[in-house]
């Protein structure tokens, strides 16, 4: 009946956050060490990313429909519980915060740069703060039909890109033989990041009743295929300096390829039109991730239904509502820099709350098996 | 009240004559045969005169006495005693025949069925393929379906709706594929149902399906007695309702509508090819009229220089802005549609030709509308055309506004987030409990598949 | 439940119909710059004459007739020139189609930093402009208008394109290429020469850059060799002359590569192979083909591009300049991160060129 999906749905939530990657801060921060570190630490990030996100699977399996705030709750005592959940959801709606404010700036720059930013903002709040709240399910079909339409646009996109006569390997070589520098902490976690799509299902798992994780192998594939393209990708077209040079290193090599034979001219538009999809859903999931653990702190079970209760409703009006409010006002306040920072700061906190996440499940999973034996 | 006559005669032959006042389709005859006399009242526009003849009037001449004519009557399984005046008057509307004798009340079933014959169907035309659909009358649909699926398994149960109009539905289901629970969350739902006319299977849409506003459509009524059949065969439910000629098929999903029986009937990849060329038709329509304003309006550089000096070229002697331009156009081309549907099938294709062609070609030589214009809004009308049901293209027709209104306001943007928008609208819909728009649709008949959970 | 949902939308959609309406411009109050020109000036040495060729488009298509407007204003700074053209037109000025930059002789040899740096920089300008030098101005050349040209500023575009002619002469760069190059350490810049002949455009020549200057433009002969060497299948003819006859060969398919080797000595060679394949056009010998005389005959054709790409390849080492990216090349095959580049300034002045050329001849057509 409803409310359970397959366990494909697990690889999609992967494979957005995988895609996102391509253009968020995650290459910006890499190219900033690409002469220092940036392709080792995308060697090294892939046993870690990918042993944090074996770890977690299996952990998350253990708990067949649940969410991390029963989780929590049933294993944890109440005033540990409520703030680790709090920060967990400050940490994940604050990346798409990122990615809303950095978006508005794309399509500022890029596209409509007539239109108001609060304005654009406003829309993408309005329909993400919408979307949010329905219920896990909706999300992920959602999600499903437009990572069909994405991805084959993606893959065209970077086929275009590697075999354009413009694509300088050459300097893309340049780059490699950079490869035996120390990586910088800041830097291992952007690449890491590329496998924190995992991460959505401390929520997710309540749709999710047989959970198992099969074919580690493909997701590593993609990882590494995602990673080269999103630091060396800018590399080709830009170049080794050029590249540290663009705020937004994906739209600028982007800008660098043409379509022949088509009515639109420049693939930018494509790239963005894909682009623009996916960061709306990746904040509508990271959104309704935040809402879930936040409402998991005042006591509402389970996911929402079409028939919940009068309460439960409101209180996810006040938390999008609040979710809305401070993406505005952080918009109006901060500039590009230190957007950038934000970014850093949320890189590296995420990075180590993958562990903390990890080790409390560790903790929850030995917690209730010896519940059970008792 | 509770005697073993149900009903005193007298007094209900009065308060049938109070009720009844006014009405001259009414007959009332008074048979006698020596000491015996009974009264039989019925409305002559509903019930059979030869019936009433045949099996009312003669055989009380022919019978010995009362009783066992009474006896006769009762034999009939749908004759029966009321127990109060209201269920009287309420049979007798709906075509029985009131029969007071000294001490007892009857009703005898002379219901007169004026049916249409059958018709070859009009809204879902196939090019090649069966050509009956369903009469107005519910037993002859029942006969349709059940002539092309001659199952056992076939169930068909009966209930009634509205307070009213009391109008019958057959619900229909092979109960070897069905989903149990939705068959009965659909017989929760259909029981639910209180308005006080039921006359249409619209009506038995609107109320039973949430949310009540609803941009499309989650039943499909379908006039075609094979697609009602092939839905059967899939594990789907169909209601019949009486009264119209449509049957209603739930639970239905966004693609059923974008499926033409003509897709069954060709080999397969055309069938394919048939349905790719809907979906592109669905994506046109909706987007290529907001796609113009966002093009003009805020986003000239993404199309071609060629392109965009061609739609600056016409658009120079244009004087008001492109929204405008285009919801002028497209309103003239609903009232085009509009007008069409109602106008006598003699004059339809001379208010096309004047409307489409010399409209069209009048408002660019004036210079009030581009010439691109002309060719988007034909191009929209068309591919809205392709969509095989109305339903569903209704929804279509007025979604495109709402693309429009949020590409004049914020460009491509607008439109990006429309579609973003619309997605997970689509797929926040439930039919009956099955999510309404999802990627491979097909796969939510395989119930207990192992690795779905 | 769902009804405060809607009460919701109905908002926000009265919210957008009042905020509808700012940045709206339709298509038809816009004037599309196409191309750009910059030259130097004579009013001073900081004043530049900024030329902006915009389309005009025409209400009938099946008219045939093409309008264009050459605007030329001198200044100090282009964001100044713009501001003073804009009170010039009727129109908001969109440089969302703009697809040439081009700089007259005299400004190129100065230095295009500062307009190609404003062009990147500038958002609603694409990377993927077309740079170019035009002898002998910008001006000139934006204000020819070839009798072939369909839409207004397009024939300069689709010839530097090659989404029009496709022509050996021609070399083609993008602003973000050109971009990387003057950016990146060990490749320099190339821009493709526009000169006028009469109303018609000429490109066949190439113009090799240091960081910012053009520093030596190449005759149409060498800029053939050059872009056979850059790219691949380059459509042309080649000639050689075997016991003084003239052989005309078509070729269809090119192919050039090169390998860096570190000479134990500490003199470098650079090793370039280049594989051609084509046809025989025209040749005056009257004796019939023979697979001897055609093994020949692909010698002699090898032997001759093999020399005139060795001086050409000297010609370029002696400017000093590395418009092929030998130098990026040799970094990117070297691990030695912090000296690579100083090694590579020792090697690049006295490296040898090897030059291998494999001619084939696939076939001569219906004769033989």
């Amino acid at each position: 009946m409803s409310g359970v999906v397959r366990n494909k749905y697990f690889y999609y939530l992967f494979l957005l956050n995988a895609s996102i990657n391509l253009i968020n801060f995650v290459p910006g921060i890499m190219l900033d060490d690409r002469f220092d570190g940036g392709m080792m630490s995308i060697l090294l990030s892939i046993p870690i990313g990918a042993g944090l996100l074996y770890l977690f699977a299996k952990l998350i399996a253990k708990f067949p429909g649940e969410g991390l705030p029963e989780i929590l709750y049933s294993t944890l005592p109440g005033w540990l519980a409520a703030p680790m959940l709090i920060v967990a959801a400050a940490v994940w709606y604050f990346s798409s915060v990122i990615t809303l404010i950095s978006f508005t700036d794309i399509t500022d720059r890029y596209i409509n740069p007539d239109i108001a930013t609060y304005l654009i903002l406003g829309g993408f709040i309005v329909v993400v703060g919408l979307a949010a709240r329905l219920d896990s399910e909706s999300i992920l079909y959602a999600l499903e039909m437009v990572l069909y339409m994405a991805v084959p646009l993606i893959v065209y996109m970077s086929w275009r890109a590697l075999s354009s006569p413009f694509f300088s390997y050459d300097s893309v070589r340049q780059i490699i033989t950079y490869t035996w520098n120390p990586p910088t902490y800041q830097t291992m976690a952007a690449a890491t990041y590329v496998f924190t799509g995992y991460i959505n299902m401390v929520v997710f798992n309540r749709v999710f009743h047989k959970f198992r994780m099969r074919h580690i192998i493909l997701i590593i594939m993609m990882s590494i295929a995602t990673l080269a393209v999103s630091m060396l990708g800018p590399i080709g077209f830009l170049g080794t300096i050029g590249a540290g040079e663009h705020e937004y290193p994906a739209f600028a090599a982007m800008d660098s390829l043409r379509i022949r034979y088509f009515i639109i001219e420049r693939m930018i538009y494509v790239f963005y039109f894909v682009y623009m999809t996916l960061s709306l859903l990746n904040s509508i999931v990271h959104w309704h991730v935040s809402k879930e653990l936040i409402i998991g702190v005042f006591g509402f079970k389970g996911s929402p239904s079409p028939k919940g209760d009068k309460k439960r409703r409101r209180a996810e009006w006040w938390i999008i509502g609040v979710f809305s409010l401070i993406v505005l006002v952080i918009s109006g306040a901060i500039n590009q820099y230190m957007l950038k920072d934000m970014a850093i700061v949320f890189v590296d906190s995420r990075f180590a709350g993958e562990f903390v996440l990890i080790g409390t499940l560790i903790y929850a999973a030995v917690k209730r098996k010896r519940r059970k034996k008792a | 009240m509770k005697k073993q006559n149900k009903l005193n005669p007298k007094q209900a032959l009065a308060w049938l004559h109070r009720q009844l006042k006014g009405v001259s389709d009414i007959e009332e005859r008074k048979l006698k045969k020596g000491f015996e006399e009974i009264d039989i009242i019925y409305f002559k526009s509903m019930c059979d005169p030869v019936m009433i003849n045949n099996h009312l009037i003669n055989r009380f001449y022919e019978l010995d006495d009362v009783p066992l004519y009474l006896e006769f009557i009762r034999s009939f399984p749908k004759s029966l005693e009321p127990d109060r005046e209201e269920d009287m008057l309420r049979n007798m509307l709906r075509g029985a025949v009131a029969i007071f004798t000294r001490d007892k009340v009857l009703l005898f079933d002379a219901e007169l069925v004026n049916t249409s014959s059958i018709q070859p169907a009009s809204t879902e035309n196939v090019i090649q393929g069966p050509d009956d659909s369903f009469t107005e009358n519910v037993e002859v649909n029942l006969n349709l379906i059940r002539h092309r699926y001659q199952s056992a398994h076939l169930k068909s149960e009966y209930m009634t709706a509205g307070r009213a109009s009391q109008t019958r539905l057959i619900i229909l289901y092979d109960d070897t594929l069905v989903d149990k629970t939705i068959l009965e969350e659909v017989k929760n739902r259909l029981s639910d149902i209180t308005s006080d006319v039921i006359q249409s299977a619209s009506d038995i849409e609107r109320s039973t399906m949430h949310p009540h506003w609803r941009l499309f459509p989650t039943m499909m009524f379908s006039e075609r007695p094979d697609r009602t059949v092939m839905n059967i065969s899939q594990g789907k439910i169909a209601i019949l309702v009486d009264n119209t000629g449509y049957s209603i098929l739930v639970p239905s999903i966004f693609n059923d509508f974008f499926t033409a029986m003509d897709d069954k009937i060709q080999l397969p990849p055309i069938g394919w090819f048939l349905k790719a060329i809907r979906y592109i038709a669905l994506f046109l329509t909706v987007l290529l009229p907001a796609m113009y304003v966002a093009f003009t309006s805020y986003n000239p550089e993404i199309l071609r220089m060629q392109i965009s000096l061609l739609i600056a070229g016409s658009r120079a002697t244009v004087p008001y802005p492109s929204f405008f331009e285009v919801i002028f156009m497209l309103l003239a081309m609903e009232f085009l549609t509009e007008a069409s549907v109602r106008l006598p099938k003699a004059i339809g294709p001379t208010a096309t030709t004047v409307g489409g062609l010399i409209l069209g070609t009048a408002a660019t030589e004036a210079g009030l509308v581009s010439n691109i214009m002309i060719i988007l809004v034909s191009a929209v009308a068309i591919t809205n055309f392709v969509i095989p049901f109305s339903m569903m293209s209704m929804g279509i027709r007025v979604s495109k506004y709402v693309f429009i209104l949020l590409a004049s306001t914020f460009g491509l943007v607008g439109i990006v987030l429309g579609m973003v928008a619309m997605i997970t609208y689509l797929t926040s819909l439930r039919t009956f409990g099955k999510p309404y728009l999802k990627m491979f649709a097909m796969d939510w008949r395989k119930k207990g598949d192992e690795r779905s959970g | 439940m769902r009804h405060s949902t809607y009460r919701v939308m109905i908002l926000l959609c009265a919210f957008i119909l009042l905020l509808s309406g700012c940045g709206f411009r339709d298509i038809d109050l816009r004037l599309f710059v196409v191309s750009i020109g910059v030259d130097v000036s004579e009013k001073g040495p900081n004043v530049n004459r900024y030329s902006f060729k915009m389309a005009i488009p025409t209400g009938d298509p099946k008219s045939g007739e093409v309008k264009s407007l050459t605007v030329t204003q001198e200044s100090e700074s282009i964001a100044e020139a713009i501001r003073q053209v804009k009170s010039k037109v009727d129109k908001e000025l969109d440089f969302g189609h703009c697809r040439a930059v081009l700089y007259g002789e005299s400004y190129a040899r100065r230095s295009i930093r500062s307009i190609q740096d404003w062009t990147v920089r500038r958002r609603d300008i694409q990377l993927l402009m077309f740079p170019g030098v035009a002898i002998p101005t910008a001006e000139a050349v934006l204000k020819i208008q070839p009798p072939t040209e369909r839409v207004a500023g397009n024939a300069l575009v689709l010839a530097i394109s090659e989404d029009g002619t496709e022509s050996p002469f021609i070399t083609r760069t993008f602003a973000f290429d050109l971009n990387r190059k003057m950016r990146e350490i060990g490749e320099d810049p190339v821009m493709p020469v526009i000169t006028t002949e009469g109303n018609v455009l000429n490109i066949d020549r190439v113009a090799l850059m240091d960081k910012e200057r053009v520093k030596l433009i190449l005759n149409p002969e060498d800029t053939r060799l050059y872009n056979m060497l850059d790219r691949r299948d380059i459509r042309t003819n080649l000639r050689t002359r075997r016991d003084g006859e003239i052989l005309e060969m078509n070729v269809e398919r090119s192919k050039a590569k090169y390998k860096i080797i570190d000479g134990s000595d500490g003199q470098g060679e650079i090793r370039y192979t280049i594989r051609l394949s084509g046809t025989l056009e025209e040749k005056q010998m009257e004796e019939q083909m023979t697979l001897e005389e055609l093994k020949k005959i692909e010698e002699a054709f090898s032997q001759e591009l093999s020399k005139d790409v060795t001086r050409l390849l000297k010609k370029i080492q002696e400017t000093g300049l590395d418009p092929l990216g030998f130098g990026l090349r040799y970094a990117g095959t070297h691990w030695n991160n912090d000296t690579e580049m100083q090694d590579w300034e020792r090697l690049y002045p006295q490296i040898k060129f090897t030059v291998k050329v494999r001619t084939k001849i696939k076939s001569n057509f219906f004769k033989r």
